[in-house]
């Protein structure tokens, strides 16, 4: 009876201090929230391009931005010394969007959409970029010349 | 069997439960402090108060900060900033930094197009027409010209200097163009060589004439 008692009296014992423990955590939590406030954006690690290509593409219908590697995948080439980049965005699943291309530039340490998100061009984007990256987009979309006004 | 030799020694893992909770609270709070200490606010405000606004960061994901307007910290950093409504989009480049307010404002109806080669104010490059250039030369040298200097804003070509080279009609050879032109203020000489009219190379000479580019012969993409 006395072996029950001492089990259950640990047992109690045991609860209460993980109980104590875990409030410990649930107030830093808390005084955590309250130095960051409820306006600090922190953006997570990701592969290059996917959150300048995220933007471009939008929300979707929840108003979330749609995800690398859930939502869409990339396949870059880069050219110049990095400072032009071509990445194919491809749809994964039920993405409401078609496979197309974006065409960004560096400048100012940052990749800067130049050209897309689309499968198509007019002849006159396609010769405003530099002759590699231009060669190397009219390769894989569709180029047409608008008819004149 | 001796149950007292199976006793769970409670105590030095009560000591180790609150050890470990209280070094994660600890955690918690000081990498929150440090987080604050290198942040600074940004303002956004688009002149569509249906626009989705968002950031982005180099080899980071992306988040919607706002429709309309946002006011948000953020840890110092190059951010891209974005606002879009209707296909519409406007963007810009912001540089955050600890303990400052940066105010942005980002019109879609006068969205900033893209540094392209027809943003670029060209002049006088329809003397180079005039002189036999076909159209589509023209594009390309437009190009050519944006190629040498991404950076390139205004490119006026002196009309007085376009002198055509030394071309022998009786053999199969290239026509030449020679002319100055000024790229951003900075005077350069150039030299168009076309064996016909949908090719072209560009050369480009500093003002002591060493050389500064050469396109290497191309013809039109399309």
């Amino acid at each position: 009876m006395n072996i029950i008692n001492n089990h259950d009296m640990s047992k109690k014992s045991a609860f209460i201090h993980i109980t104590i423990a875990a409030m410990l955590v649930l107030v830093a939590f808390v005084v955590r929230s309250n130095i960051l406030g409820n306006n600090l954006v922190t953006l997570a690690s990701a592969a290059p391009l996917t959150g300048q290509v995220a933007q471009v593409l939008g929300p979707d219908s929840q108003g979330s931005l749609l995800q690398a590697e859930k939502d869409f995948s990339l396949s870059t080439t880069y050219f110049d010394n990095k400072r032009w980049a071509v990445t194919i965005i491809t749809p994964i699943g039920d993405a409401a969007f078609d496979r197309g291309i974006l065409v960004l530039q560096e400048k100012e340490n940052v990749y800067q959409v130049v050209l897309g998100p689309g499968g198509t061009a007019t002849a006159g984007q396609i010769n405003s970029l530099p002759k590699d990256v231009a060669t190397y987009v009219s390769s894989i979309i569709s180029v047409y010349q608008p008819l004149p006004d | 069997m001796n149950i007292q030799h199976m006793k769970i020694p409670v105590k030095p893992l009560m000591y180790t439960l609150y050890v470990c909770a209280l070094g994660f609270g600890t955690f918690l709070i000081v990498s929150a402090e440090q987080a604050t200490q290198n942040s600074g606010a940004l303002i956004v405000k688009a002149s569509d108060p249906a626009a989705t606004i968002s950031i982005s960061q180099d080899n980071h994901s992306a988040a919607v900060i706002g429709v309309g307007s946002a006011q948000v910290h953020m840890l110092a950093g190059t951010y891209y900033v974005l606002a879009a409504a209707s296909g519409r989009k406007a963007s810009m480049v912001e540089q955050i930094t600890a303990h400052n307010v940066t105010s942005v404002y980002l019109d879609l109806a006068g969205a900033t197009p893209p540094p392209l080669v027809g943003s670029v104010q060209y002049q006088n490059l329809d003397s180079l027409t005039s002189s036999g250039l076909s159209a589509d030369q023209e594009r390309m040298l437009k190009r050519d010209l944006f190629d040498f200097l991404p950076s390139l804003s205004v490119a006026v070509l002196d009309p007085q200097s376009v002198q055509p080279g030394p071309h022998d009609p009786n053999s199969v050879s290239s026509f030449t163009l020679n002319f100055h032109v000024s790229l951003n203020n900075t005077p350069y000489s150039g030299q168009i060589i076309y064996p016909d009219f949908q090719s072209l190379e560009l050369k480009l000479f500093d003002a002591s004439n060493n050389q500064v580019y050469d396109s290497g012969l191309s013809s039109a993409v399309l």
